[in-house]
């Protein structure tokens, strides 16, 4: 049994630094840790974008004026041979040769290179002592250093071949402009030295903002882990994203504090009312074993513990259908279907139980009462508040199922006679277990509410429960989430 | 465009302009430099005499004369250079009206 | 009748296959689900009791499955502690015919089982219903005992049919919620009583001998001669 499993444990068993600890640097290796810190990776994203534009812009600007020099002056060169080549084709060589004598005559900038040559490489005319050696390929730029007066200086030159074996060089002396175009490289790579300088130093009060902004959450974090449960996120009162961050967090917060409570409450509540049936049982299966005197009396005891069980069993399985329910993954049973015959059998099916005790069940509702969605769990839902309605009436009295198309959904109210539920306990109705102070002789697990509860929020709705003085008022409302077709399920 | 797009085109822009002139091949120092032949006091003489030939047909204007006065006078005193830029401006005004 | 137990845990095997011999069945028990699935394909069963996790490779639903697809309609009713509501789905899905979850107790077991089982033995569709004087025209819609007529609301009329059709045979309180009301949830009150109740009031009362008996700790049973 060697698979990557078994490779993967340690890795995985390894403790992965907390939050708190990347940021307040307690974590063991350094330099793993500062690639770990999203303060610094932020920070370091922020300067090598700044430095990419800083780049992209110098870049830019060397282009739109070095480069443009360079473009002129081929420009230029391309321009005068053109001409050139022109005159050759009209008068021939002693035009050619004119034309060039009388250009570099003109030469006011001073700059202007030619040369002829013919195929012996003999110079004809032109300005440069001998054809140069590298040259050898047309429509290429040569960079070439020549002698001016003794001075050094650069020239641009590219070769044209005429007709008859005839080679002409065409340049400008670019010294001046290649000075200038130094200049301004240089200023761009400084610019760019300034950019990264700046970057560098913006980084650095990036990441040291970024720190102030989340020492604020992982302060309340880290309280919150240590276990006190009480801490918020402070907010800047700015309203920005990390306000909106704070305050989803703070909700976050709000929403764990609420189902901690719900969690304790039912594990409280488990122990307290499972606890008593199952030290019944437990009481009652020892006292047999050690006290029957015959084998019916032990059958008897046998017999009511499985009853407790049974009754501890029947509570699971409703805490376990809450938790199903709540989990959402019944939404897929959702249909469309007529509720009004929902509501008459079960109204029927309580009103014999009802009618034992003296309680007169009415349903009210419309011929037809389209609704959509678990109609087993609206069924189930129906059926606690009945079951309800039905415990709690007092003999003679009469229970209400009514249920009736309200805006875009449903309404059913159930509503009893019975002595209701103190306001101050009505909103905790409906949590698991709860039983009100007057109803605790009255058997039942506490979780009918709660179910009702939960397939309330599975579709959706609400359950309300009212006082209707006298008695109680449970009101489900179901919004219908899809739109019916005419020709629905009501046909 | 997005940023990333931009981004991508400025650098490529930037690597070519920066590659441009690397590409090109230099004709390095081991041949011997070439020399200008414009700037010595041979063409200075030179322009001086077709300045001369051209001012036979037609009398130069005032300034004609004396930048050519000045450029020969810095011509024989070494400033080459100089001198012959003054020429060929003198050169370019006798021969304006005519080559256009 | 033969039924076939495939279930992993011994006591629950032990315990479910001793209470089925007891009532006088034939049983057999696989503790995989190779095994079960051999022995379902090969022999002739009534019934089947099948675990949904079983060792061995192929789990209750890929039983079934198998089974089902070798044209095989045995009765099968599933055993589970997967108790949610899509888990009993996928088990009717997959061609079960029940399904109990764990823990549950025999006597239900029993009374599913020996409905599956007899419902197996494919009897024609029927109108008219005979229990010793006892007569139920589905057709007509009429009751009538020992010639007198008797009055029955819709739903005591589907509560006697049901018990009639299962004559001879103990039906459990949830069996009626299902095959009566079908409804799948356990209601806290016992609303099922009642109905029998006042069924027995229009069926029994006026007659010499009753012929709803309550079963103790399972449930009702329709018969002609009283126990």
């Amino acid at each position: 049994m060697t698979g990557p499993g078994v490779k993967a444990a340690p890795e995985m068993g390894r403790q992965r630094p907390t939050l708190w600890r990347r940021l307040t640097g307690r974590g063991s290796d350094r330099p793993l840790r500062l690639l770990r810190s999203a303060s610094i990776r932020f920070a370091a994203v922020y300067a090598v974008l700044l430095a990419l534009s800083g780049f992209a812009l110098a870049l830019f600007l060397w282009y739109e004026t070095a480069g443009l020099l360079d473009r002129q002056t081929e420009a230029a060169i391309r321009a005068d041979a053109q001409g050139l080549s022109e005159r050759w084709e009209e008068g021939g060589l002693p035009a050619l040769v004119m034309t060039i004598d009388d250009r570099l005559a003109q030469n006011v900038d001073d700059d202007a290179i030619y040369l002829l040559v013919d195929s012996q490489l003999r110079r004809i005319a032109g300005n440069l002592q001998r054809w140069p050696q590298g040259v050898t390929a047309t429509n290429a730029w040569y960079e070439l250093p020549v002698q001016r007066a003794g001075i050094r200086s650069l020239a641009r030159v590219q070769r044209f071949d005429l007709l008859g074996g005839f080679h002409l060089l065409v340049g400008r002396d670019v010294r001046v402009r290649a000075q200038l175009r130094n200049l301004l490289t240089d200023a761009m790579l400084w610019a760019l030295v300034i950019v990264v300088a700046m970057a560098s130093g913006g980084a650095l009060v990036v990441r040291g903002l970024f720190r102030r902004t989340l020492a604020n959450i992982s302060h309340t974090s880290a309280a919150i882990a240590a276990g006190d449960l009480g801490q918020r996120v402070k907010l800047s009162g700015r309203g920005d994203e990390f306000d909106q961050l704070a305050e989803t967090i703070n909700d976050m917060l709000e929403r764990i504090g609420r189902l901690m409570d719900g969690v304790r409450q039912v594990s409280n509540a488990i122990a307290h009312d499972l606890r008593t049936p199952i030290t019944r049982a437990r009481t009652r299966l020892e006292d047999a074993a050690l006290h029957a005197g015959s084998e019916a009396e032990l059958r008897a005891a046998i017999e009511r513990a499985i009853a407790d069980l049974d009754g501890i069993v029947a509570v699971f399985q409703a805490l376990l259908r809450i938790t199903e329910i709540e989990a959402g993954s019944r939404r897929s049973a959702f249909t469309a279907f007529d509720l009004a015959p929902v509501l008459a059998d079960v109204g029927e099916l309580y009103a014999a139980v009802a009618e034992e005790r003296g309680i007169q069940v009415a349903v009210e509702s419309p011929p037809q009462l389209p609704a959509y969605g678990d109609r087993e769990l609206i069924q189930q839902a129906i059926a606690n508040l009945l079951d309800n309605a039905v415990k709690f009436s007092p003999r003679g009295g009469r229970v209400t199922v009514s249920g009736a198309a309200s805006g875009g959904g449903v309404i059913i109210r159930v509503r009893d006679q019975g002595p209701g539920i103190p306001p101050d306990e009505l909103s905790r109705a409906g949590e698991r277990f709860f039983r009100g102070e007057d109803a605790r002789s009255t058997p039942g697990s506490g979780l009918g509410l709660a179910l009702v509860q939960a397939v309330a929020h599975l579709h959706g709705g609400t359950l309300r429960l009212d006082d209707a003085a006298p008695g109680l008022a449970a009101v489900l409302l179901l919004p219908m989430a899809q739109p019916l077709d005419p020709a629905g399920p009501g046909t | 465009m997005n940023a990333m797009a931009r981004a991508a085109s400025l650098a490529l822009l930037g690597s070519c302009v920066a590659l441009g002139p690397l590409g090109m091949p230099l004709v390095n120092g081991q041949t011997p430099i070439e020399q200008v032949t414009t700037d010595t006091p041979e063409y200075c003489l030179h322009l001086l005499q077709r300045l001369r030939q051209i001012e036979q047909n037609r009398p130069p204007p005032k300034d004609v004369s004396y930048l050519s006065d000045e450029g020969k006078l810095m011509c024989d005193h070494g400033q080459i250079r100089a001198g012959i830029t003054r020429l060929r401006r003198a050169m370019q005004i006798m021969l304006a009206p005519t080559e256009k | 009748m033969r039924i076939l137990v495939v279930e992993d845990d011994k006591d629950v095997a032990g315990f479910v296959v001793r209470g089925l011999k007891e009532a006088g069945h034939l049983v057999e028990h696989a503790d995989n689900g190779r095994d079960g699935l051999f022995m379902a394909a090969s022999e002739n069963f009534d019934a089947v009791i099948l675990d949904r996790m079983l060792p061995g490779g192929i789990d209750g639903l890929r039983l079934l499955e198998t089974l089902r697809g070798q044209k095989n309609t045995v009765p099968v009713l599933f055993l589970s502690a997967l108790a949610e509501v899509d888990d009993r789905v996928r088990g009717l899905k997959a061609g079960g015919d029940d399904y109990l979850t764990k823990p549950f107790a025999f006597a239900e077991l029993l009374a599913r089982v020996e409905a599956l089982a007899r419902r197996g033995k494919g009897d024609a569709p029927v109108t008219r219903l005979l229990v010793a004087d006892l007569e139920l025209d589905l057709l007509s819609r009429q009751v009538r005992r020992a010639g007198q007529k008797i009055d029955l609301q819709p739903r005591e009329f589907r509560l006697l049919e049901y018990l009639m059709r299962h004559a001879g045979q103990v039906v459990t309180r949830t069996m009626l919620l299902e095959g009566v009301w079908d409804y799948h949830f356990d209601p806290q009150t016992n609303v099922i009583d009642v109905h029998v109740s006042r069924l027995r009031q229009k069926v029994d009362k006026p007659f010499p001998s009753p012929l709803i008996h309550t079963i103790r700790n399972a449930g009702y049973m329709l018969r002609a001669d009283p126990a």
